[in-house]
């Protein structure tokens, strides 16, 4: 990696530091966005697919393009694949309204609850108490984004797209392998989120049927 | 047996002396100075003659710092404590991020030392897209030409070379050479130095990677090519790896007190390497690397027994 932890955590004490007017609404609706899906009463795909689609560009126009990119040459093409995905968001969630999302009690729901709930708290918790610099949050951050998304989903009444998956599980492998490099337990903690979020979506789209319900 | 810093060409000398003469120490005396020896080892660059210290700077890694003001205050001491020491050539690219970036800054915040050889890379897929690239390095590192400009790993060398090629005759680079890390595409670098007028090739050598001195490192001294060694500690990995064990007693002899100066003795003491490039972003660290511009180096024998001393461990 051309770059080392600290750099890292600089970079997103940096940002928040010079966007925070911007950044600030984006994490709160990343939290109205689980409340939302939890209260279950239908109608919220929508806009949650749309807070998931803006967290997208965000972290791939503001984070990967504007400043990742500042250390690692590679951030070019992850930032095109974070607007892929918001577009995809924008276009089937937000758009076609095609995610309807609820919490409906099932095990995998339950998984996807405890990972969004992590990326919510216990990601930038873990990465505080690492650095104590550079609080990367939902919405805003790639990782607690691509967890967000990935606990969203599993709420889904039907079967889960799978292609809506193949970037955020990708991402997670490739922070979790890149963090298990640099020694940045947030970001190692993502392998797990990939390996439970795969099994559960797998799980899901077994008993959800092709009609939606399950 | 130890081997005093007696390496310092008469044009180094004349460096120094020139050096003196612009502070008007000779003036001053009202007589020609006396050949004053330049304390520290330097190395000739084999096409010109020109000598450059025999410890450079690294940049991968360490000077990406992303603009963070803390973080550039740090790296400015760090090569404020590289110059005071003697320090010469800076190593850096494109790829590494914000390291040329950061160089530059530094470099105004020093006022642009004297002693700088300034060393960078082309690093791009498209041959046509070499020239803004250096254009760009050239631009960050706040300099009018660079001293060495280096095809990195290889990429698109054929058209890269010719580029720098044209640099040269525009006065916009000094010295042309091609790089490579990791031990990897040692044949095809074989070839390169064979075919092409290269005054430098970069490589790795460090005391445990040591494949160059089979071919590559006779070719270079055949050839005329300076040869700078990357990867002197693996990054950290060769200090993590015999740290935990003591120093033979005749790193005593060699005045290395450390492990980091006892692997750095070892390269630059090859007598085809012409500097060794060590990374740091801790003004300690570069003070302990830069002592070795000034003590004594291994000798054949010394440097069989420093190999089966670590190969032991």
């Amino acid at each position: 990696m051309p770059y080392t932890p600290e750099v890292l955590y600089a970079l997103h004490a940096r940002l928040l530091g010079e966007l925070w007017p911007l950044a600030a609404p984006l994490a709160l609706l990343t939290l109205a966005a689980l409340l939302a899906v939890i209260r279950g009463a239908g109608g919220f795909g929508r806009p949650v697919a749309a807070v998931l689609a803006a967290g997208w560009l965000w972290a791939g126009v503001v984070f990967h393009f504007q400043y990742f990119a500042t250390i690692n040459f590679a951030a070019p093409v992850y930032g095109g694949l974070f607007v892929v995905q918001g577009l995809l968001l924008a276009w089937q969630g937000a758009w076609r309204d095609r995610l309807n999302l609820g919490f409906g009690g099932r095990a995998p729901q339950w998984a996807g609850l405890v990972l969004a709930l992590y990326a919510l708290a216990v990601y930038p918790l873990v990465d505080y108490l690492a650095a104590g610099d550079g609080l990367r949050l939902a919405g805003l951050a790639p990782g607690p984004t691509a967890a967000l998304t990935l606990g969203l989903l599993l709420q889904a009444r039907g079967p889960i797209p799978l292609h809506l998956l193949a970037v955020p599980v990708a991402w997670c492998v490739v922070a979790g392998l890149t963090g298990l490099e640099l020694g940045v337990p947030a970001d190692v903690s993502l392998l797990a989120v990939a390996a439970v979020a795969m099994v559960a979506a797998l799980r899901h789209n077994r008993g959800a049927g092709p009609g939606g319900a399950g | 047996m130890k081997k005093r810093p007696t390496e310092s060409s008469a044009a180094g000398r004349r460096r120094f002396l020139q050096g003196l003469a612009a502070l008007g120490a000779a003036g001053a005396f009202g007589m020609a100075p006396a050949a004053a020896p330049d304390p520290r080892h330097m190395r000739p660059i084999p096409r010109t003659g020109e000598v450059i210290p025999i410890i450079g700077m690294g940049s991968y890694v360490t000077f990406n710092v992303g603009g963070d003001a803390g973080l550039l205050a740090d790296r400015v001491e760090v090569l404020r404590a590289f110059f005071a020491a003697g320090g010469g050539m800076i190593d850096s690219s494109p790829m590494y991020g914000s390291s040329e970036a950061a160089i530059g800054h530094c470099l105004e915040q020093l006022g642009h030392p004297g002693g700088l050889f300034s060393a960078t890379k082309v690093w791009t897929w498209l041959g046509s897209a070499g020239k803004g690239q250096m254009d760009e390095s050239r631009e960050l590192w706040g300099v009018g030409r660079f001293d060495l400009m280096q095809v990195h790993n290889l990429l698109s060398w054929e058209d890269h070379l010719e580029t720098i090629r044209q640099e040269r005759e525009a006065g916009r680079v000094r010295y042309t050479g091609v790089t490579t890390s990791h031990g990897s595409r040692h044949r095809e670098l074989e070839a390169v130095m064979r075919n092409e007028p290269l005054d430098f090739v970069q490589l790795t050598y460090n005391i445990l990677d040591r494949e160059a001195e089979e071919r590559l490192l006779p070719l270079a001294a055949e050839r005329g090519i300076a040869v700078i060694a990357n990867r002197p500690f693996r990054r950290k990995a060769l200090i993590h790896r015999f740290e935990p064990h003591p120093l033979p007693a005749f790193a005593a002899d060699l005045e290395a007190r450390t492990w980091a100066q006892f692997l750095l003795k070892f390269i630059v003491s090859h007598p085809a390497i012409t500097c060794a490039i060590p990374a740091t972003s801790r003004v300690e660290h570069m003070k302990e690397n830069m002592a070795v511009v000034t003590g004594p180096l291994p000798d054949a024998a010394q440097r069989r027994r420093m190999v089966e001393y670590v190969a032991g461990l």
